[in-house]
């Protein structure tokens, strides 16, 4: 598994284990059909026919007996939604962003799903760039330091994202049977943290021609904190309404934040680079 | 439930839909002027993003089968979470259910739909000039039974995969159903009488109204001004493939210069039942 490196005195901090889990949680306090909530915080996941998920008090992880046979159904899942509860679960902040550094500075590209994140960041780990984190992004208060805590390097793509990048769709494996999505995993960029430079927020606007970017301030930057915050009423439901609201805020009191609007083509990927590299050096 | 409902603003594309959606939001607002690129996205079309945030869930690693078995959760979470008694949204898809049976959109929460029919014959051409595709590779599309909307890859970025079948079945699947209350309203009369439809829609709806507001509602939304804004600002939901502006004409019986006479009895032939129900034969 691609799973992010340890860190610190190699003391594991969340333990997986495979073992039989029951179907749902008795008298959750919420469901969907795909998460319980136990009143304890304790959180049942379901997702397709075989992989369950049972992860309690931000440092155990259960994957069911019956997911075994589907592991990049496990893969797929535990980097993304099964870390996002984790990272509640913690009372840690994590954006639901893809992240980059160079010259040993982040950027975090941030915005709900279909914006185009994991694209633009393989986009730019393939012209200099190091890939910290793909779509959950965890994120750390270091002194008056914003740092990026590197994760998953296994990013999804779409097809037509994959060719955009130069690759071929087929070659590439996919990481949920009968699901067109592609797995391309990279080297990871860094084991320590990385002092965040910049968020950046994607948009999409057809009308464009160009990408226009722009500096967000005031609540524009932060709002609505659902498109900056890894799944934000999840996290709500875990009880983190308030810590969730203050970390993004001070984040934003620390970080500049800016808006990147797309033209949807993927052929506006090359002129992004000087974009980005325009905001990481302050420019 | 406390009360919170879903208003369904439905129709086959091209048939009405945005312009209704204009009108509304004029009157919500007591009759205010709109502006086309920033009408509230939570009226439109349901997002893999919402998927995301109301279920919990990586809804982009989902398939097609997993996204329609959580459609009802879905449009149960957003009521749950909202603040004001009536929900607005935008729907092209035609009614269906989950493999187990429920109802997407789910009746306990539906306070009613609005279905807005248009003449075939003028969507297939508007249609063909939204999507740049030909009019016969339309008039084909609108005959398939097994067509949707935003699925062709699953990359539809970013709403959810919207079953939509075929022109005359999605007609029918909405107004032969006897779930949700429904109202049909013709884009014809719309152009003709549009305070009058407005003012019907309104009580379809339960949109507390007065008549001022009507009135200026559907003066602050007229296709003219619609049209200036685009032509200004463009629309962000044009399709970047179209070969005409989003608002082009605004009016109907546009078929007759633009249709072949073996394209119209193409559509005659496959929708005239459902066609003459409306008049339009």
């Amino acid at each position: 598994m691609s799973l992010p490196p340890a860190v610190g005195d190699g003391a594991p901090e969340i333990e997986l284990r495979c073992s039989d889990i029951p179907q749902r949680l008795d008298a959750p306090a919420w469901s969907s059909p795909f998460i319980d909530i136990g009143t304890d915080g304790n959180v049942l996941m379901r997702l397709g026919q075989h992989t369950r998920f049972l992860i309690r008090g931000g440092r155990e992880v259960i994957v069911d007996e019956g997911a075994a046979a589907h592991m990049p159904d496990v893969e797929t899942f535990l980097v993304g939604a099964v870390s996002g509860v984790l990272l509640h679960q913690r009372n840690d902040l994590a954006l639901h962003a893809s992240c980059v550094a160079i010259d040993d500075r982040a950027v975090a590209f941030v915005g709900p799903s279909g914006r185009g994140k994991s694209t633009l960041a393989a986009f730019l780990a393939a012209r200099g760039f190091a890939l910290l984190t793909d779509d959950v992004c965890r994120i750390v208060f270091q002194r008056q330091h914003v740092c990026v805590v590197p994760g998953s390097c296994r990013l999804r793509l779409w097809p037509d994202a994959a060719r955009a990048l130069d690759h071929a769709p087929e070659t590439l494996p996919t990481g949920r049977s009968g699901h067109p999505k592609r797995v391309l995993v990279l080297p990871v960029g860094s084991v320590d943290p990385v002092p965040l430079a910049a968020v950046i927020r994607l948009a999409i606007d057809t009308r464009l021609k160009t990408p226009s970017l722009s500096r967000l301030s005031g609540p524009a930057s932060v709002m609505p904190v659902e498109d900056l915050l890894y799944r934000a009423r999840l996290g709500r439901r875990l009880g983190r309404r308030i810590p969730l609201f203050q970390g993004l805020t001070r984040l934003a009191g620390l970080v500049p934040v800016f808006s990147l609007t797309r033209t949807g083509d993927m052929a506006d990927l090359p002129g992004l680079v000087g974009l980005v590299a325009s905001v990481m050096t302050g420019g | 439930m406390a009360g919170v409902q879903f208003g369904w603003l439905v129709s086959y594309p091209k048939s009405g839909n945005t312009w209704m959606r204009m009108m509304l939001s004029s009157l919500m607002s007591g009759g205010g002027s709109v502006d086309i690129n920033a009408i509230d996205s939570r009226i439109g079309i349901a997002t893999f993003a919402e998927m995301d945030e109301f279920l919990g869930v990586e809804s982009c690693e989902l398939t097609r089968e997993e996204i329609a078995i959580a459609r009802p959760a879905l449009h149960a979470a957003i009521a749950a979470d909202h603040d004001e008694p009536l929900i607005l949204r935008k729907v092209h898809d035609r009614y269906w259910r989950t493999p187990s049976g429920g109802a997407a959109f789910v009746p306990d929460i539906s306070r009613g739909a609005v279905y807005l029919v248009r003449d075939p014959r003028d969507i297939a051409v508007s249609y063909s000039h939204h999507r740049g595709s030909e009019i016969d590779r339309m008039i084909g599309q609108m005959a398939d039974d097994d067509v949707a909307l935003a699925s062709a890859t699953l990359r539809g970025k970013e709403q959810l995969p919207q079953p939509l079948g075929s022109w005359n079945g999605h007609v029918l699947s909405w107004l032969d159903q006897t779930e949700i209350p429904t109202l049909a309203m013709r884009y014809e009369d719309m152009l003709s009488a549009p305070t009058a439809c407005l003012a019907k829609v309104a009580m379809h709806l339960g949109i507390d109204t007065a008549e001022a507001h009507l009135h200026a509602a559907v003066v602050a939304t007229g296709f003219d001004i619609l049209s200036i804004q685009e032509n200004a600002s463009g629309f962000r939901e044009r399709q970047t493939s179209a070969m005409a502006a989003f608002f082009r004409q605004g009016r109907s019986g546009g078929w007759r210069e633009q249709l072949s006479a073996a394209q119209a009895d193409r559509i005659v032939d496959r929708h005239g039942a459902v066609m003459a129900r409306f008049g339009y034969l």
